[in-house]
């Protein structure tokens, strides 16, 4: 069965909108799970030099 | 570029390289105001330059400034991680550029519901493609010898052998499915050269090397269903062709003769580039043959509904990109998708800019870009003409029978002409069932006015296309030799498509096209000259098309008809537009005056106009019986 098919002009607008803010909405998402990501790997590197240097000095 | 705002924060200071939290996303505005979302689109637009480094770039500046390393399975997984974002965002930057678009396009009637239409979705248009294929007996069938293997020249052979079948399945199938050896012969060329591409961009490494052989199978058994699907769908109505003539014919082979000469002259192209251009091509146009499009002008004839058909053949490929798991983005970068994406969404533009001499990616993308403008801006003339027009020349008569019995009136001999045409497509034996049926539809839509959209093609042919050394385009266009009769016999400007030729690859409108342009031996400008070969200077060669024509014009009886009727049919329209468009009491007095019968004649001169139109209408209308062989009542 398909979808109604909006017809007013009003209608198209706000469902536009909700398209755009809904693309708005996946951009910020994927940006900050880039930065999570990399944030994530920056730790794991910042741990192993801990580690590492703790491993030097014998801690 | 009007104010890209995410571009300004991308080099003013990236919060990703920074770390910072990301607070680069606009509020969403509560009007949706074209010029109030346009900051949101450029957000949209360029959302791909978020992530244009590698995360094992950059990690790996943090690991150098450590000391430290990831292990190359951490690093691996790093890299997929960014494969899988950059192809999300490319996704959002495709859904962007359709947003503008529609932006830039609101004012097209009704684009927007079109665009949103479940009917336009992907998923829906290649069920529709798939049934289509079923009914000409196509299944889509594994071969074994194919399973988990890698692309290669010997499966490339075994490929070909399958969709052969399907082209002919398509093509040359009298009972289920269409019947034209010249549409199956350009089918399996372009199908041919695009496997040979394909071979050569996965060598050079520009599509995947270890690209899998059933991948290239679908893709190709899907190019030739939608190449058929759409050449049926061009078959039902009266608009110009948008089947293979258009795609094949004309658009993918001056594609490849442009790409000829940029190389000639030293450019790259790479062979990836022309699949590009053939796959632009082909999906090009798919927004004819949708639901909202296509049933609208079979319904209701065609009435702007085709306006914005870029855009859904747009959301046909960035619905590609969206599924993971398909073929087309195993075969296709995110990079080649966008290029294949936006040269569908502009694919009209007058944008013409060849680049000769440079070997930059832009370079490259330009040209594809130029070659599609200029090869989709150039199919205007007689191969463009609609599909019942082009495979049967006698309905140019219908069509002029039809401007009679129109103009006086008569809708039973407008519905005896088209039966008379049905009739006509019946008796054909060339045609399969299929292709009756289509241009029966066609024959169904005929009305008074057709002729207006088609008899003007009938003006020249191929134009002669090639590009200089410095990267300028010179297009020459020659006058077909019997383009003054065809226009002459509807009482048509003279040119009026070459004015439309001119304009479209100018970025003009036709009224923009003044006389003084057109008295010139070519129009000049930066990137694109446009020669003209008319009147004296046009060579007098005939195609066999034109023969055809000149044999029906030629034709003593009709062209006598013609002739009379049109004297008949200019006094008619004369004198209607003294009545109709409210001339003064004394213009219509002097012109009934002419009229009258004597000095006893005291009728009013309206009323004497009226009579003489009445009468005008009623010879019309015999001298039309009469060569339709019907009694004169």
């Amino acid at each position: 069965m398909l979808k109604k098919i909006p017809e007013s002009e009003e209608e198209l607008d706000k469902i536009r909108l909700t398209r755009i803010e809904r693309y708005q909405a996946d951009l910020k998402a994927l940006l900050q799970k880039r930065m999570l990501i990399k944030k994530e790997a920056v730790r794991k590197l910042e741990q192993r030099k801990i580690e590492q240097l703790k491993k030097d000095l014998g801690v | 570029m009007d104010n890209p705002t995410f571009f300004q924060n991308k080099h003013t200071e990236n919060p990703v390289a920074t770390g910072e939290s990301v607070n680069i996303i606009p509020t969403i505005p509560e009007t949706s105001d074209t010029e109030d979302i346009r900051p949101l689109l450029t957000d949209l637009k360029f959302a791909k330059l978020a992530n244009t480094e590698s995360f094992s770039s950059e990690v790996g500046q943090h690991a150098e400034r450590l000391g430290v390393g990831l292990m190359p399975e951490e690093l691996a997984e790093l890299d997929i991680a960014g494969q899988e974002i950059t192809a999300q965002m490319s996704l959002i930057e495709l859904k962007g550029n359709e947003e503008e678009y529609l932006a830039k396009h609101k004012d097209r009637q009704n684009l927007e519901g079109r665009y949103t239409d479940p009917r336009t979705e992907p998923k829906f248009v290649l069920s529709q493609v798939e049934e289509f294929a079923k009914k000409a007996g196509v299944e889509y069938k594994k071969i074994p010898e194919l399973e988990g293997q890698i692309y290669s020249p010997g499966l490339k052979a075994i490929i070909s052998l399958r969709v052969r079948e399907q082209i002919t399945a398509f093509f040359l199938n009298k009972e289920t499915g269409r019947y034209n050896p010249e549409k199956h012969k350009m089918v399996t060329e372009q199908t041919e050269r695009y496997l040979s591409l394909l071979e050569q961009a996965q060598a050079d490494g520009d599509i995947p090397k270890d690209v899998k052989a059933e991948d290239i199978l679908r893709m190709v058994e899907e190019n030739i269903a939608k190449l058929a699907f759409q050449d049926r769908v061009a078959a039902e109505n009266l608009m110009g062709d948008h089947g293979i003539r258009h795609l094949v014919g004309h658009n993918i082979t001056i594609a490849e003769k442009i790409f000829d000469q940029l190389q000639g002259h030293g450019q790259q192209v790479k062979a990836v580039d022309r699949i590009m251009a053939h796959q632009v091509m082909i999906d090009h146009d798919m927004g004819y043959a949708m639901a909202p499009v296509r049933d609208a002008i079979n319904i209701e004839g065609v009435k702007g509904q085709d306006a914005g058909h870029n855009l859904l053949a747009a959301k046909f490929i960035s619905g590609r990109e969206e599924d993971k798991n398909g073929h087309f983005v195993r075969i296709f970068s995110t990079e080649q998708i966008s290029t294949i994406h936006n040269g569908i969404l502009e694919h009209d533009s007058a944008n013409i800019d060849f680049r000769v001499g440079d070997e930059s990616p832009e370079a490259r993308r330009t040209n594809i870009e130029s070659a599609i403008h200029l090869a989709d801006n150039t199919h205007a003339f007689e191969d463009k003409l609609p599909e019942l027009l082009y495979s049967m020349p006698e309905t140019l008569e219908t069509m002029r029978l039809m401007k009679v019995a129109g103009e006086i009136g008569d809708e039973a001999l407008i519905g005896e002409l088209k039966a008379n045409l049905i009739d006509r497509i019946k008796s054909i034996d060339t045609f399969s069932e299929d292709d009756k049926e289509a241009l029966m539809m066609a024959a169904q839509s005929l009305n008074k006015n057709s002729f207006k959209f088609s008899v003007g093609r009938i003006c020249g042919n191929k134009p002669d296309i090639s590009i200089d050394q410095l990267g300028k385009a010179h297009v020459e266009v020659e006058e077909s030799v019997i383009h003054q009769e065809a226009v002459g016999l509807f009482g048509q400007q003279s040119y009026d498509q070459l004015r439309k030729f001119i304009a479209d690859l100018n970025g003009m409108k036709k009224e923009q096209v003044t006389d003084a342009m057109m008295n010139q031996d070519s129009i000049d400008t930066e990137k694109l000259e446009i020669k003209l070969r008319i009147r004296e200077h046009r060579s007098g060669e005939k195609t066999d098309y034109q023969e055809r024509i000149e044999q029906l014009i030629k034709n003593e009886a009709f062209s006598v008809f013609a002739i009379e009727d049109d004297r008949s049919g200019a006094e008619q329209k004369k004198l209607e537009s003294l009545v109709k468009d409210g001339a003064s009491q004394e213009t219509i007095q002097q012109a009934a005056d002419l009229m009258r019968t004597g000095e006893a004649d005291t009728r009013e001169g309206k009323e004497i106009i009226q009579k003489r139109i009445g009468d005008l209408k009623d010879s019309r209308r015999k001298r039309l019986r009469e060569y339709m062989g019907l009694s004169i009542q």
